[in-house]
């Protein structure tokens, strides 16, 4: 039988520091605002989506009869040009009558009438579409057109959610920047505090790499600590909220924005970062300080 | 070991050794003199590689510990024993802990740092103060603690600065038997100090440092 090998007791015995405990804390509030910030983008995204399809993915454009096959030609090809819109397609005269039948009566003779050319338009409810342009360069092609627009009284909630879009990605933001300086000052605090043994211990022939590693594994621990606590707190407050959100948010599918896969991809994403901030500010830092010596 | 025309400038330029060349044969046991401020710690920093010469070659282990890369030259550390004018103890880590740290650094075995730490410290008087932090010693039982760290990783080369410091007459004994049983052991030995009556009797070669030259040089008989 093959005997175990002893235990190398490699590394150096870094200091315990416990004032280096309070910033796990420091850690998980950061992680907590990045968190919700996250996930309140993602709420909104789907929020905004949602608008989107409730305000139906079809408009129609109306041209007065009397418009030339050339006018007409040159706003299908203008349409098909603009952003958003994935297909023009001009009805036929008889698409037309069956949908005016219901105004005109079952009877109604429409042979000799004026009909106005109708344009049925397709648009891509991911895509918002620039409708004060497309009314402006409308206006100059086929001044009597009339775009159905279906979408424009959500120009206002486009802009609330806009404010709240800008709102979540501030706190993404504040959460990650401010990891930077924690972490920094974690690497350089317990770099400091065990100055003496990293320099004692490079004297003595230790690898730079054996000198770093506790340093980097413990500055991820804290780090990790503290991501996972923030992160952990974030999800309670999102189960809390996902009830009462499915009652004001318009669709399922926006109040859906709450849960699922993607949101635990994101706060785990906001649990680890913490710890590879502080990690990677713990290697660079004693890398530095190694780098200085001899 | 060789040093040819070792200079050490610092801050301003002030020079602290000019052109200093000896060799320290291997197995040897030497010893070097001066007054304060003669450069004795210096010339013991640039041996031991804690600090690099401003000009002349070393040459340590057929090796120039400058002209090779990092990693080699934490190699060469390895087979250095330094026994600092300062110490340079850890104070929060106990006697076990501060002797055993060059043999954990070159990743012993724990069991084996346990029993040659063990060892040498009963050898030497110290088993009593094993789990105290250093912190919490003498002065003297501080700087025995350092020449056990030194030694405990059996170097090639031992080099103390200032090793009988703040030691009474028996440490200094104790201190002189340790130097005594490497050198025997086949380690080469360099002393640093003001006095050297303590080593008289042991040393093969003396050097004198003035004022950063190496003023002389003498060699004596062994003393087995």
């Amino acid at each position: 039988m093959i005997g175990a090998a002893p235990a190398a007791a490699r590394g150096l015995p870094v200091r315990r520091d416990r004032g280096l405990r309070l910033l796990v804390w420091v850690f998980a509030l950061m992680s907590f605002i990045a968190g919700l910030g996250a996930v309140g983008l993602r709420v909104v995204a789907r929020t905004e989506a949602a608008w989107r399809r409730a305000a139906g993915a079809t408009m129609t454009l109306e041209i007065p009869a009397e418009a030339t096959p050339a006018r007409l030609a040159t706003v299908l090809a203008l349409l098909k040009q603009t952003r958003g819109i994935v297909a023009a397609r001009l009805l036929t005269p008889a698409e037309t009558a069956r949908l005016l039948q219901p105004w005109l009566g079952p009877g109604a003779q429409l042979d000799g009438l004026p009909l106005p050319h109708l344009i049925d338009l397709r648009a891509d409810p991911a895509v918002a579409i620039d409708f004060p342009t497309l009314h402006r360069e409308l206006a100059s092609v086929a001044p009597e057109a009339k775009l159905d627009d279906e979408r424009t009284p959500l120009a206002g909630p486009q802009r609330t959610a806009r404010a709240f879009r800008i709102a979540f990605a501030a706190c993404i933001a504040a959460g990650l920047v401010s990891m930077i300086p924690a972490a920094l000052f974690a690497a350089g605090s317990a770099a400091h505090a065990d100055r003496e043994l990293i320099d004692v211990a490079h004297l003595l022939g230790a690898a730079d790499r054996d000198i770093v590693r506790p340093f980097v594994v413990r500055a991820l621990r804290l780090g990790l600590a503290g991501g996972v606590i923030g992160a952990l707190a974030a999800a309670g407050v999102l189960v809390a909220l996902a009830r009462p959100a499915a009652a004001f948010l318009p669709t399922q599918s926006a109040a859906g924005g709450f849960a699922g896969w993607p949101n635990w991809l994101l706060l785990a994403a906001v649990a680890a970062a913490p710890g590879i901030a502080a990690a990677l500010a713990a290697q660079a830092g004693l890398h530095r300080r190694l780098a200085a010596l001899p | 070991m060789r040093l040819d025309h070792i200079g050490k400038r610092v801050g301003s330029g002030a020079t602290v050794l000019q052109a200093v060349s000896l060799a320290l044969e291997t197995g040897g046991f030497h010893v070097v003199t001066g007054g304060a401020g003669a450069g004795k710690t210096t010339l013991c920093n640039i041996i031991t590689l804690v600090e690099p010469p401003s000009e002349g070659r070393l040459r340590l282990f057929d090796s120039d510990p400058y002209g090779i890369d990092r990693g080699a030259r934490t190699a060469l550390r390895r087979r250095i024993g330094i026994m600092f004018q300062d110490l340079r103890l850890i104070g929060r880590l106990t006697v076990r802990e501060n002797v055993g740290l060059p043999l954990r650094l070159g990743g012993a075995a724990a069991t084996r740092i346990a029993d040659d730490v063990g060892e040498l410290l009963a050898w030497m008087g110290l088993a009593h103060c094993a789990d105290r932090p250093a912190a919490a010693l003498s002065g003297g039982e501080r700087r025995l603690v350092a020449l056990a760290r030194a030694v405990v990783g059996r170097p090639s080369l031992l080099v103390a600065d200032e090793p009988a410091g703040d030691l009474d007459a028996d440490a200094i004994a104790l201190a002189m038997r340790v130097f005594q049983q490497v050198n025997r052991l086949g380690t080469t030995v360099l002393i640093a100090a003001d006095n050297i009556g303590f080593a008289a009797g042991i040393a093969q070669r003396r050097y004198c440092l003035h004022e950063g030259r190496l003023a002389a040089t003498a060699t004596e008989a062994a003393v087995p």
